[in-house]
């Protein structure tokens, strides 16, 4: 029986593809996914979602017919653009969790923040190269804030830079997809932070705290005004 | 104090490609200079002038420096210390 949760996807790329397939086999009851791109040649070896006749075409339209081939009754929709300030809490108002993977810490700290602010769950991840780490923040315990403060004003490595071996975001998105099932189960998996090196064969689960300076928390931010959002808010 | 570091992989290339090195020092705050004299870089990497930087977390044998004693945190033989900095790709 489908559950009455609903969940949020941004980004339909790498880290997405494990989440988007183990959620279609999960009893979630309807996923939206958001993303603005098209599916490119150099994305197919870690975006397990498509495949060579989908080089051209749009990652949302090709991840819904993905996904609807697992699941038919799954219900599902896209939007087609950028996970933006202005339509962040209204999106989020209409689902019970969301799942994260973009490619830019802006977004990042965006959807954390209009998931703090909305009180929903976000399960969050980045990688690059051969490591990277996966988040699960639930209202009222520690958010992304906690853990990186802020948008680093340094320029930060993303995939389409530095690369990401495909393995890394397929393990690390399935990290994310197992938080949202215990989600799905009533859990509360509050401040767990996994890290997973594949270079090293490595992966560790430390905590996160609430830090009592952090602006998310103690709620001096209220709102997702554009300029907190320094990168462009590509999903 | 002989402390393990761990390396994240956006600083090998401070590391010759290690993934952990070690290190000297009785505090955080020492290890890392001891990092910066045989890996030149890695203090601007970790550091800036108001201590940590604020998309680096570094854990004392998992435990966030943070909710312990900052940059003074004493460290012991044996210990480990983790390079955790904000990683942004996924897409």
């Amino acid at each position: 029986m489908s559950s009455h949760h609903r969940a949020l996807v941004v980004g339909a790329g790498g880290l997405s593809s494990p989440v988007l397939r183990l959620l279609a086999k999960s009893r979630i009851g309807h996923v939206t996914i958001v993303d603005d791109d098209l599916v490119d040649e150099s994305n197919l070896h870690r975006q397990t979602l498509y495949t060579d006749a989908d080089i051209g075409r749009s990652k949302i339209e090709r991840a819904k017919a993905a996904v609807l081939a697992i699941r038919p009754a799954l219900s599902v929709d896209t939007v087609e653009g950028r996970f933006v300030p202005d339509t962040a809490l209204s999106l989020l108002s209409e689902h019970t969790m969301v799942l994260e993977g973009a490619d830019n810490l802006a977004t990042k700290f965006l959807v954390a923040d209009a998931a703090h602010i909305a009180r929903v769950p976000a399960v969050q991840a980045g990688a690059v190269r051969w490591a990277g780490w996966a988040f699960c923040a639930v209202p009222g315990a520690a958010c992304l804030r906690c853990l990186f403060e802020d948008i680093p004003s340094d320029r930060i490595e993303t995939c389409a830079e530095a690369g990401v071996v495909g393995p890394v975001v397929g393990a690390l998105g399935a990290l994310q997809a197992a938080f949202a099932f215990r989600l799905l189960e009533g859990e509360c998996p509050q401040g767990e932070l996994w890290h997973y090196d594949a270079l090293r064969g490595a992966l560790r689960k430390t905590w996160v705290r609430r830090r009592s300076d952090c602006p998310l928390c103690n709620g001096e931010i209220q709102d997702l005004r554009v300029e907190r959002y320094t990168a462009a808010c590509a999903a | 104090m002989a402390v393990t570091v761990r390396i994240p992989t956006p600083l090998r290339t401070l590391t010759g490609g290690a993934d952990e090195v070690p290190a000297d020092g009785g505090t955080v705050a020492e290890v890392i200079e001891n990092l910066e004299a045989n890996h030149p870089g890695m203090k601007d990497r970790l550091c800036d002038d108001k201590g940590v930087r604020r998309f680096v977390n570094l854990y004392a044998n998992d435990e966030d420096i943070r909710f312990l004693d900052n940059l003074e945190t004493a460290l012991k033989d044996g210990d480990t210390l983790s390079i955790v900095p904000a990683i942004a790709g996924g897409r």
